[in-house]
């Protein structure tokens, strides 16, 4: 026995499907499909399979939302994926950290005395090498906390998907590999970009709000700041396709986090120990971070202090990059749709 | 259950080494069955395979000579080195002088206040006066003077006295009606000259050129070597120049009265040195194969023992390793057979440690023993085998595993207390002990890294160093106040900790102790926590 | 430890969990034999069986194994063999390897262990696949080694937690009989269940846990006697079941008829035991030919919500 159709009580215009399908914000107002009507005893419902016809949204809202997944994650508490408050915690930290200098330069504006200003803006004030610290420096930046706020972000990037099998999620959806993997990776670069290229803008544009600068300093410094501005997100892709390549190869987020790393330090570790015992540089190039810093000392203008030419690092982090994305792809398009 | 017939011997401790074995033996397989220790362990091997290649790569060429004072240079390419012209005396900047050139000597002068002013001889002369000349050579051009007269334009002289009533440049002459000159400058003649007042005239002779063999560069290399071989400081002796280069000048910058000498200051026990004062020139060119091979080699051991060992291995390997010794069983529910059984949960977490140490115990020793021996066999010295190397090494392999206890003990007491996102603060963690570590090495003495475990390890090898070759202490001031480019400075430096005794011995227990003592308390608050976790 | 006091004393025992109550006020003791521990799912079966391991610490009471607290000391897991609920296991190993090792937790020596093992894994019958690793084993032969580690030590308390989960007929009868035999060799058994036919292929004296509290304690069918006074139903599918109707209706155990489908007849009885006597005296009086005979009360949902409603 089957109700009629019209007894059914369908609450909503849009359908659950085309919520998980379909496009948009404002999704968490849809309704789905709910008989209002109470089931009298002894009723059973027809199980009528209706495949659902609609409108695919377009891909880029697809997309969008897995974006929307990891990024909203780290403002809102629910319905996107979960990041613990102490990793919150150390990204703003980290994103606080990286803005002092703005702080620093807005104390300098307000100081009249001329010494301390000077000093003020020789420490924090714009020039190449502060630029070029502002992203590249390896105290503190790429010693605290560039490395730690990718490991904190790639940590379960797809690695929980392998381990938890969530990946049936999305490939259980119109959802290609390609897409998941872009929009992964899109989503690590927003969150570092957010942190690392952002701050580097505020600090630019803030030290001249802050010292009231004009056209010509603009001018002159534009330069500066765009080859900085490249430099940093040169570091923001290097390592997003380094730590998602080791996400995706490995079950445990926390190998991934570790791993990442045990990259950055472990290699510059190494080429600082055979620098100051054999006089050579050359082993920089096996480190990501150095061959960023010294393509961002070409980009900005500064005496590099490597020996070893720049060609070497370009290809380095050229290399990274690439067999990182390799490996990536290779992974996830290897990834089985099932808890491993 | 003596129902079984098991005699009392075999009650208590023979048990719990049963279990101690099972346990151990459960997690070292455990360890084995997973991809990541391989990883982590080959990348390892992988490192101190790469530092070997830089090693011998070094040493093979390291050791050729390198002149420290710049003495073997011949800057103005005369063909001669400038040590060999320093003993002759001649210039190195003047391409006309070297040794064996001729050079000028002065036999007689007439200065301003002599009274007899006329001199009369075939000479080279040089100085300002009236020439009655019976010679003159005109084509005489010097071979290393400036001011010679040129006798092909001479001009009249004016009326007057010369050089008081008008003026005459330098390397001039002029002539009177009589043929008679003045000249200012130098010349070569025979005759008489008659000096004016005021004026000075100097006469000599140039010495006949004779070819003196050029000496090869490499003798002013390595040529005012340190006349100590740095294993007795009682058999220091009396420095001297060995060259010459000091006592031409007799330089005395330390002040002791006696030019182009060294002092030694040593310690009231008499076997240390604790500061070297050496005058300039002196010990500036000590023989590399001896000196700075050995120093070389020594630095590249502490390196490696600091940075590969307990930097990277030492934070590393835990993080991979022993996070997960309980908890990973906690979540994979697997810890409920283990704990089925007649064992005590602080047992447990005990043995799953020593499990994981043996593991990579034996792996930083086989490691140890390998780096130990290739170096050995490489380095520079006289034996086949430098066995004084071993203590340093083992010392080094101590070092790491202690760090890989405290470690170990750390990460897994974190993993415990907070099972979710203990490794979060473990991740943190191990970034501070990054830094630290990199701070001791660099300020020793600032208090902050002793809140470190690597800054303990640190000192260890840094006591141990001392212990093996108690001349490394000289060897690094050796280094510094002669100049020389080593890694020692920033790698090395007496230990710390020593209790004011500045033993190093004492430094060494009081390393191990501290490392222990983290290792036991971190232990014991794992213990704790775990025997009151409600396992679900 | 002396053998006067029973294995098993749980005594005014509570657990909550934050909000949650896992276990409310129980108090048992079991000693010998085989006992089934019944209830749905978050009886607090599984709760109860983790005090008893010193896995949980109790909220209120005591919990004692052989006159021993074991969240304190574990030493009374010297007697006690335990089936945890989980799955995972060490997949690298041999079954041989799996048992031996924990074995060795025991204090044996390898040899000792290796023996042992060898004798339990053909006790559950895994002797011929021993040495292969435990990742490549079905779902019933994991749960035999799991088995075998329990009784590895030759324990004097088993205690099995939801041993049948999951496992086909055929698995799960050969693990009931090694259950089985294990009562018959006097031990004492403790197997969780929330499938009553399940518990009573195996013994008949049960737990009944329901909502944390005990329900029942006892053997099966003294408790089904027990609940005599609450009416029973039969259920009958058959051709014409008004003619059959009319039969029952007579008789004196039957005190009502319903016909709750077509083809179908719903007998109500006071007296279970006395109604399944005369049933097939009816049936063959009236020669209505009966497709099935159904006790719908007959399982645990049905026990316990007759359990329920009386305690109500």
């Amino acid at each position: 026995m089957s109700l009629p159709e019209e007894e059914l009580n369908i609450d909503g215009v849009k359908t659950r499907m085309e919520v998980a399908y379909g496009a948009g914000d404002g999704d968490e107002d849809a309704k789905a499909i709910v008989a209002k009507s109470e089931a009298h005893v002894g009723t059973l419902f027809e199980q009528t399979y209706r495949p659902w016809d609609g409108e695919l949204g377009p891909r880029w809202v697809r997309n969008y939302a897995i974006f929307r997944h990891h990024v909203y994650g780290l403002f809102r508490g629910t319905g996107h994926r979960h990041y613990h408050p102490m990793v919150k915690l150390t990204i703003f930290v980290i994103l606080l950290y990286s803005l002092l200098p703005v702080l620093m330069l807005f104390l300098a504006s307000l100081s009249t005395d001329g010494f301390m200003s000077d000093l003020f803006s020789r420490l924090w004030g714009i020039n190449r090498y502060n630029l070029w610290g502002q992203v590249l420096g390896y105290f503190p930046r790429n010693l605290c906390c560039w490395p730690m706020l990718t490991a904190l972000v790639v940590g379960g990037m797809i690695s929980d998907d392998r381990k938890f099998g969530t990946s049936a999620i999305y490939f259980s959806r119109p959802v290609t590999r390609t897409d998941y993997t872009v929009m992964k990776y899109i989503s690590v670069a927003v969150v570092l970009g957010f942190v690392i290229v952002l701050s580097y803008f505020v600090y630019y544009t803030s030290a001249i709000v802050f010292n009231g600068e004009g056209w010509a300093y603009l001018v002159d410094t534009l330069p500066m700041f765009l080859g900085g501005l490249i430099a940093g997100i040169l570091v923001v892709i290097t390592y997003t396709s380094i730590g998602l390549a080791l996400s995706s190869i490995s079950q445990s987020r926390f190998f991934a986090a570790i791993a990442f790393l045990g990259v950055i330090y472990g290699t510059k570790l190494l080429a600082l120990l055979i620098e100051s015992q054999f006089d050579t540089s050359i082993l920089y190039v096996l480190s990501p971070y150095d061959s960023l810093a010294h393509i961002g000392q070409w980009l900005l203008g500064i005496e590099p202090n490597y020996d070893h030419p720049l060609a070497f690092s370009l290809v380095s982090m050229l290399l990274y990059n690439a067999s990182a994305i390799a490996l990536l792809t290779f992974r996830v398009g290897t990834l089985e749709v099932t808890r491993e | 259950m003596d129902e079984k017939g098991r005699s009392l011997a075999q009650s208590v401790w023979t048990r719990m080494d049963r279990k101690a074995g099972a346990i151990t033996e459960l997690t070292i397989r455990q360890l084995r069955h997973r991809v990541s220790t391989w990883v982590v362990l080959s990348v390892g091997a992988l490192v101190m395979a790469l530092l070997l290649a830089f090693y011998i790569d070094n040493i093979r060429d390291e050791f050729e000579p390198i002149d420290n004072d710049g003495d073997s240079e011949d800057q103005d390419n005369d063909g001669y080195p400038r040590g060999q012209e320093e003993k002759f005396g001649t210039s190195d900047w003047d391409g006309e002088e070297y040794p064996g050139s001729g050079y000028y000597i002065g036999i007689g002068e007439i200065d301003w206040n002599d009274d007899s002013r006329i001199h009369s001889g075939n000479h080279t002369w040089e100085g300002s006066g009236y020439l009655d000349a019976e010679w003159i050579d005109v084509d005489y051009s010097g071979n290393r003077w400036s001011g010679i007269v040129d006798w092909g334009d001479v001009d009249s002289c004016d009326d007057g006295e010369p050089l008081e009533d008008w003026w005459m440049g330098w390397g001039s002459a002029c002539i009177y009606e009589d043929n008679s000159y003045f000249v200012n400058g130098r010349f070569k003649a025979s005759g008489s000259v008659n000096v004016p007042e005021m004026q000075y005239m100097e006469w000599g002779y140039f010495t006949l050129e004779e070819f003196v063999e050029p000496d090869p560069a490499s003798m002013y290399i390595d040529e005012d070597g340190i006349d100590w071989d740095g294993i007795d400081v009682n058999e220091i002796g009396i420095e001297v120049d060995d060259d010459g280069d000091c006592l031409a000048i007799q330089n005395d910058d330390n002040r002791n009265g006696i030019p182009c000498d060294v002092i030694w200051i040593l310690d009231a026990d008499g076997d240390e040195i604790i500061e070297i004062r050496a005058d300039y020139n002196v010990n500036e060119d000590p023989a590399e194969s001896e000196f700075e091979g050995e120093m070389s080699h020594r630095t590249f051991i502490i390196g490696t023992g600091k940075m590969a060992f307990v930097l990277m291995l030492g934070i590393f390997i835990p993080l991979f390793l022993a996070l997960g010794l309980i908890r990973d069983e906690t979540e994979n529910g697997t810890l409920h057979y283990l704990l089925s059984k007649p064992i005590h949960r602080a047992e447990f977490i005990l043995y799953r440690l020593l499990g994981y140490l043996l593991l990579t115990g034996t792996y930083i020793l086989v490691l140890v023993l390998i780096m130990a021996f290739i170096t050995s066999l490489i380095a520079p010295g006289d034996g086949l085998v430098r066995l004084s190397d071993y203590p340093v090494w083992l010392g080094v392999g101590l070092a790491t595993i202690l760090v890989l206890a405290a470690y170990g003990a750390l990460y897994n007491t974190i993993g415990l207390i907070a099972p979710k996102y203990g490794v979060y603060f473990c991740i943190i963690l191990g970034i501070w002990e990054f830094i630290m570590g990199m701070f001791t090495m660099t300020l020793p003495s600032s208090t902050v890294p002793m809140l470190s475990v690597s800054h303990w390890a640190l000192q260890l090898i840094d006591a141990v160093v001392l212990i093996a070759w108690p001349d490394t202490l000289q060897y690094a001031l050796i280094s510094d106040v002669f100049g020389m480019d080593s890694g020692l400075h920033f790698f090395w430096a007496p230990p710390e900790h020593t209790l004011e005794t500045q033993s190093p011995v004492v430094a060494l227990l009081v390393s191990c102790t501290v490392l222990v003592m983290i290792t036991l308390l971190m232990i014991a608050i794992g213990q704790s926590s775990f025997k009151n976790r409600e396992i679900m | 430890m002396s053998q006067k006091t029973p294995a098993v004393v749980v005594d005014q025992v509570s657990k909550w969990y934050d909000q949650v109550i896992g276990l409310n006020d129980v108090s048992l003791a079991i000693d010998g034999g085989v006992t089934g521990v019944l209830g749905p799912n978050g009886a607090g079966k599984s709760t109860l069986f983790k005090l008893l391991m010193g896995r949980l610490k109790p909220s209120q009471g005591s919990v004692k194994l052989f006159g021993e607290d074991p969240w304190v000391n574990p030493s009374p897991y010297r007697r006690i063999g335990y089936v945890c609920e989980t799955e995972r296991m060490y997949d690298w190993m041999t079954a041989l390897d799996f048992v031996s090792t924990l074995a060795r937790l025991h204090g044996m020596t390898r040899e000792e262990a290796t023996a042992r093992a060898e004798h339990v894994l053909d006790f559950v019958g895994l002797s011929d696949v021993q040495n292969k690793e435990i990742g490549k084993y079905s779902k019933g032969m994991r749960q035999r080694v799991k088995i075998a580690h329990a009784l590895v030590h030759d324990p004097d308390l088993i205690i099995l937690d939801e041993p049948l989960h999951g496992c086909d007929p055929i698995a799960r009868t050969s693990i009931m009989s090694v259950i089985r035999e294990l009562g018959t060799q006097g031990k004492t058994v403790l197997v969780s269940s929330h499938i009553l036919e399940e518990i009573e292929r195996i013994t008949e004296q049960i737990v009944i846990l329901n909502e944390g509290r005990l329900l029942a304690l006892g053997n099966l069918h003294a408790i089904r006697g027990l609940l005599d006074k609450h009416p029973h139903r039969i259920l009958l599918t058959c051709e014409d079941p008004r003619k059959l109707a009319r039969r029952f209706i007579v008789e004196n155990p039957v005190y009502g008829v319903r016909f709750p489908n077509e083809g179908q007849l719903e007998i109500q009885t006071n007296d279970l035991s006395a109604a399944h006597s005369i049933l097939p005296r009816v049936i063959t009086d009236s020669g209505v030919l009966v497709e099935s005979i159904d006790n719908p009360d007959d399982n645990l949902e049905a026990l316990l919500g007759y359990l329920i409603g009386g305690s109500s």
